[in-house]
């Protein structure tokens, strides 16, 4: 299964071989490194979840079906932080896995984030709300 | 009549809502309030602030006076202020909107931001380079709005030049200077107004830009300085300079620097390196981070902060946190003891 990240509310960027992913709606920020942020960028470029098991089974020679579970598990960690959303296809001009020389991958330690809340207060005290201009007023008679 | 026609699209009814705003500007100045022209100077740009009346200009003019410059002819962006009471004008406002905490942020071909609490209006049109602010009367200009007036509309402009406005303290000399970053609360605001009067300039306590064209850049915006109490016992230097200063009923104050330290404020500099305080040391000192670690300081206070761009808001802090080194630099009880260690590094002498 392929997956999405959830843009224009969750940026991301690689820094180091760390990546930072900024949920703007709630407030929370992530931190993956190592495998995580190798994952992670399948997933921006929406790899299936049993292509990066095949991979990731290729290069360790661990299980398929085991290294299929662990990410099930991490794509459903992602989707429950509303950092991703499942595909019901593969996107068209998807890159393949070549090119990945195990970096990150070997061996293979199930994917983490760490997940940072400290902004989530000032959103609450200072909520930004993405509106549209729809149903906006009209001019007042004062100005008429 | 000029209405807003609901059958538009959304970007024409954006531009409706701005030509509204606009003309309310206009039609402040026709009925007497004199209009008033400043010029700023910001990273190599020229800003044409106009006021409809005096009672706005008082309160926000003093944050840019330190860069203010010659009147040109095409000014790079044109800021328009005016206040409804005070110029006797009726500006609309988008009553749909639920009367809520926080921001209405509207990202269409022009940009409007209201704020239902306290009635305030920014516009940007970026195909015109102008933007608008709006308050019901001169008492909403709040105490963050004299403090970093218009820094959400100057995001706005100046992402179109690929310049950042990023929530950070700076200061350096005119041959390197330091970024200090960090949520609310971590020193920076401190540090940086601790070097008042010391050999380093000072070019920002909370909100500054940066280019990165050849070499990174960081760029004075604001005279102002913020202190709360706990800050103010800290800085026995400054506490005659805040003992006039604007407060707010939390006691924190908002200081205008260039009517006490005229001579120690710095408009531009080259970045050297960018600094993480760390509060609770015995004694100052530094220690290089990853730059990772310093865009999970600088990226997410600037990004809740301003809306707009925030995609290409983490890639240009990426690329910035990637360009200097990055230092965490833990912070004793006495904020004058960290400033010989941004002298140094202000200088290029650590790396």
């Amino acid at each position: 299964m392929p997956f999405r990240i959830n843009t224009p509310d969750v940026s991301h960027e690689l820094v180091d071989g760390e990546v930072i992913v900024v949920h703007s709606a709630t407030g929370a920020y992530y931190s993956l490194s190592s495998s995580a942020a190798v994952i992670w960028g399948w997933l921006d470029r929406g790899m299936p979840l049993e292509d990066m098991a095949n991979k990731i089974a290729e290069l360790n020679g661990e299980p398929r079906e085991s290294c299929l579970a662990v990410l099930r598990g991490f794509s459903t960690e992602l989707e429950a932080e509303g950092l991703i959303t499942p595909l019901t296809s593969v996107p068209d001009g998807h890159a393949v896995l070549a090119g990945n020389d195990g970096a990150g991958l070997i061996p293979f330690e199930p994917p983490r984030f760490e997940k940072y809340s400290d902004m989530e207060e000032l959103l609450l005290v200072d909520p930004i709300h993405e509106v549209s201009s729809h149903g906006w007023p009209e001019k007042p008679a004062a100005l008429n | 009549m000029i209405g807003l026609d609901l059958s538009r699209s959304r970007d024409a009814r954006s531009i409706s809502f701005f030509e509204l705003a606009e003309a309310a500007y206009h039609e402040a100045v026709s009925r007497g309030s004199e209009e008033s022209r400043r010029y700023i100077g910001i990273a190599g740009r020229t800003i044409r602030l106009t006021f409809a009346g005096d009672a706005l200009e008082r309160l926000i003019a003093p944050a840019f006076a330190h860069i203010e410059c010659d009147a040109v002819e095409f000014p790079d962006l044109t800021l328009r202020w005016w206040d409804d009471a005070t110029t006797g004008v009726s500006t609309p406002e988008p009553p749909g909107a639920q009367p809520r905490t926080g921001l209405d942020f509207v990202d269409e071909a022009v940009r409007i931001a209201w704020d239902p609490a306290r009635g305030s209006l920014s516009l940007y049109d970026p195909s015109r380079q102008l933007g608008l602010l709006r308050f019901p009367d001169s008492d909403s200009a709040t105490f963050w709005e004299q403090a970093a007036p218009a820094h959400r509309l100057l995001h706005w402009w100046a992402a179109g030049l690929g310049i950042q406005l990023v929530h950070a303290a700076a200061v350096g000399s005119p041959d390197g200077g330091v970024m200090l970053v960090g949520r609310g609360g971590s020193g920076k605001s401190t540090t940086a107004l601790a070097c008042l009067g010391s050999s380093l300039g000072y070019l920002a306590d909370d909100y500054c830009m940066i280019s990165l064209d050849s070499a990174p850049r960081v760029h004075s915006l604001y005279s102002t300085g913020k202190a709360d109490l706990t800050s103010l016992r800290m800085l026995p230097s400054l506490n005659d300079a805040f003992a006039s200063a604007p407060e707010r009923i939390d006691g924190k104050r908002v200081l205008f620097c260039a009517w006490h330290f005229q001579a120690s404020l710095l408009h531009s500099c080259p970045l050297r390196a960018i600094v993480v305080p760390r509060l609770g040391a015995a004694e100052p000192a530094l220690a290089r981070i990853p730059a990772a670690h310093a865009l999970r300081m600088v990226a997410p206070s600037t990004m809740m902060q301003l809306p707009g761009d925030r995609a290409a808001t983490l890639a240009r802090l990426a690329a910035l946190v990637k360009s200097v080194p990055c230092y965490e630099l833990a912070l004793s009880t006495d904020p004058y003891a960290a400033v010989p260690l941004l002298a140094l590094l202000s200088r290029g002498e650590i790396v």
